[in-house]
């Protein structure tokens, strides 16, 4: 197999924030881990490209970055491949790169800010994220809408959204 | 000027599904834009892409750490549906059955722990997580077995043999002895020590063994796994899809795709050794093996007349007799192709013309007789449609067909008349079936059992003699003054036997469960 042991390091360091960069492009988590194991298999074939006194986020990101582009016009999405030229993606994966050093302590600082939800709310993140889990299945079960259920979502992340940036002040203070 | 606000509404839409055309263009349009509108961007996305991968992408470990897991249920309340439901393999078409397996995250219990928030509910005391579905030589530990064919959650040690389990997600899974398994759930299984084959369908996908060095969550792939029971050492070789080696201490994740393996020692990688061919049975592999095993048996019946394993020759033109010393010789194929039988690995033959056919001769004057085969009938296209059937219509000469409702009929050509004294089912279409003729002129009867069943008996009152000489398999040739003479069967098979005896039904119900396609197959 000829991979060595710096390479396993450093596809096994990145595999949260390549699926970040691919959900950005293909928005659907689902999809998402498809284009990542996708990626994944790109990256064991060049592993032997791998030049190891360079840094390694960027040289897999340029791959997912083709992946996600390549998935998006095998699947006809008309209106992403609106959104995501080559010049976007490109931008997109240079700049996804730059978030490396406050990757790890957002998905912390995320598990911390999490535990102060309501259980109420962290019910409705659970239902949300559980496999095969959607806003249109939650409405149907709780008979409301898609819009009424993307709405309660939309509070809850913020709130999450400003504990992590919250805790990320907290640290750098 | 767009707030804030109007860009979380935007992002949210898109995470959930619900963005019109033109959100999207706005989107495109702001992320051109603006640097700032790409930073927050990013830090949505982050934060839906970890919300997604902690709640589905990793999973529980943490359970399978548990140190109290039950033990296998008692006799429990038998389930048909989801047997039903495992066997067909099609799980997920059913909602209720899904909704019973549902993984129902909860909320994190440490915040500081990776895998922090799936955990399924408690097993509780009837749960099936898994069917066996077939196996060769197995034997369990007492009070480390199956119920039955059903796995709860427990622990569990094959000594001897290879089963082949389905979770209640569609994941299957072959063991191979000495191993020894902790199942947890339909999604959770720990390896304590021995081999396994996981071939996991999309819709197992996250299906996770555990072991003493590291978690394998399965994305939808087949791999094969090795625990070394002294150094807790484990070895990986994924075969096809993704298979993510999870550190369950730091959360670390190594994926690892088809054609690559990966050693952990104490949450380390290392490489594993070379793969050997046969380290990892697959399942087709146990129904062939426990059927050349039966083959063995089989051939050391001396009252067979031939055995035909329908095994590919050199000369494909040959049918092979196995059985040397019942007087008949190997037949001839005619038109008919090779295929694959009940197994990967099984030969079978397939007859699609009018003119495909086998040729074999049973000489001589029999008193008893038994003609048993496995068929699979894909069409029925004529009034009568042959399995093995004498040339011709001379007295003595043995007919065995499917009428066009697919029922069994035939016998031995009498002078006088016959009746027939019990009609049951017919012979189900596309899938394989045992049909086996017994016919004995000292009763003057003939049973027909289909799958080990009685499906017609038929008497008569007349002396014959059985002389079947030459036979067409799965044809006819015929008598010039038949009505129908077209009677070739659209189908395949992949085993004939015939013995110079009536066996009685038990026996016959024997032969069934032997060569049973796999042990979820269904005799209906």
């Amino acid at each position: 197999m000829g991979v060595s042991t710096e390479f396993v390091t450093q596809i096994t360091r990145c595999q949260r924030q390549l699926h970040a960069f691919i959900l950005s492009m293909v928005w659907n988590p689902a999809e998402a881990d498809d284009v990542l194991q996708e990626t994944n298999l790109v990256l064991w074939e060049k592993a032997a490209e791998f030049d190891t006194d360079r840094p390694f986020l960027p040289w897999a990101m340029r791959f997912a970055q083709f992946q996600a582009l390549a998935w998006l016009k095998r699947h006809r999405r008309q209106h992403q491949r609106l959104v995501f030229d080559d010049d976007l993606a490109r931008l997109l994966a240079d700049e996804a790169v730059t978030d490396e050093p406050v990757f790890e302590d957002r998905r912390l600082a995320l598990a911390s800010c999490l535990q102060k939800l309501p259980a109420e709310q962290r019910d409705l993140i659970a239902r949300r994220y559980e496999p095969e889990g959607s806003v249109n299945a939650m409405a149907a079960a709780g008979g409301t809408t898609p819009k009424a259920v993307s709405d309660r979502l939309r509070r809850i992340r913020h709130a999450l959204l400003q504990c992590i940036r919250r805790k990320l002040g907290e640290a750098t203070a | 000027m767009t707030t804030d606000a109007d860009l979380e509404g935007l992002f949210n839409r898109l995470a959930d599904g619900l963005a019109s055309e033109a959100d999207e263009r706005a989107l495109a349009e702001l992320l051109r834009e603006s640097a700032e509108v790409r930073r927050a961007y990013r830090e949505f996305v982050a934060l839906h892409s970890a919300l997604h991968w902690d709640y589905v992408a990793a999973s529980g470990p943490e359970l399978l750490q548990s140190p109290t897991v039950p033990a296998p249920p008692p006799g429990s309340s038998w389930r048909t549906g989801w047997f039903a439901a495992f066997g067909a393999g099609v799980l997920l078409a059913g909602a209720a059955a899904m909704a019973l397996f549902l993984l129902r995250p909860v909320p994190p219990a440490a915040p500081e722990q990776s895998a922090y928030l799936t955990k399924p509910d408690a097993p509780k005391a009837d749960t099936i997580a898994a069917l066996l579905v077939d196996g060769v030589g197995a034997e369990f530990a007492p009070g480390r077995a199956p119920d039955g064919v059903r796995f709860g959650p427990g622990e569990y040690e094959l000594v001897q043999g290879v089963v082949h389990l389905r979770f209640a997600r569609g994941a299957d899974m072959v063991l191979a002895a000495p191993a020894r398994i902790e199942v947890a759930d339909a999604q959770h299984t720990r390896l304590l020590s021995g081999k396994v084959r996981v071939v996991a369908p999309p819709a197992a996908k996250g299906f996770t063994i555990a072991t003493r060095s590291a978690d394998y969550v399965d994305l939808g792939t087949e791999f094969g796994l090795r625990v070394d029971a002294a150094s807790g050492a484990s070895d990986l070789y994924v075969f096809d899809g993704q298979v993510n080696v999870t550190d369950p201490q730091s959360g670390a994740v190594l994926p690892v795709t088809g054609g690559n393996s990966s050693r952990s020692v104490d949450g380390r990688a290392a490489p594993a050794p070379p793969l050997r061919e046969g380290d990892f049975p697959t399942p087709g592999s146990i129904g062939l093996k426990r059927w050349e095993e039966y083959e063995r048996r089989m051939r050391e019946d001396r009252t067979l007349l031939a055995f035909y394993p329908f095994r590919r020759q050199a000369d494909e033109s040959v049918l092979a007799n196995a059985f040397e010393g019942g007087g008949m010789d190997d037949g001839r194929i005619a038109g008919a192709r090779w295929t694959t039988g009940r197994w990967p690995g099984k030969d079978a033959l397939l007859f699609d013309r009018d003119t495909d056919f086998a040729q074999v001769t049973i000489p001589g004057e029999h008193q008893e007789l038994t003609v048993a085969a496995w068929v699979k009938v894909e069409r029925i296209d004529f009034v009568l449609n042959a399995i093995l059937n004498s040339d011709g219509a001379e007295p003595g000469g043995v007919h065995f067909q499917l009428n066009r409702q697919g029922f069994v009929r035939g016998g031995v050509i009498v002078e006088g008349p016959f009746q027939d004294t019990f009609v049951g089912k017919p012979v189900p279409l596309g899938s394989w079936v045992h049909v086996a003729s017994v016919i004995s002129a000292r009763t003057r009867s003939q049973q027909i059992y289909v799958n080990g069943s009685l499906a017609r008996e038929r008497r008569w009152q007349s002396d014959v003699t059985l002389k079947p000489g030459s036979c067409r398999v799965c044809n006819w040739l015929p008598d010039p003054k038949d009505k129908f003479r077209i009677r070739a069967l659209r189908g395949q098979i992949d085993e004939l036997a015939i013995w110079g005896r009536a066996l009685p039904a038990d026996e016959v119900g024997r032969l069934v469960e032997a060569g049973r396609p796999g042990l979820l197959w269904s005799k209906e």
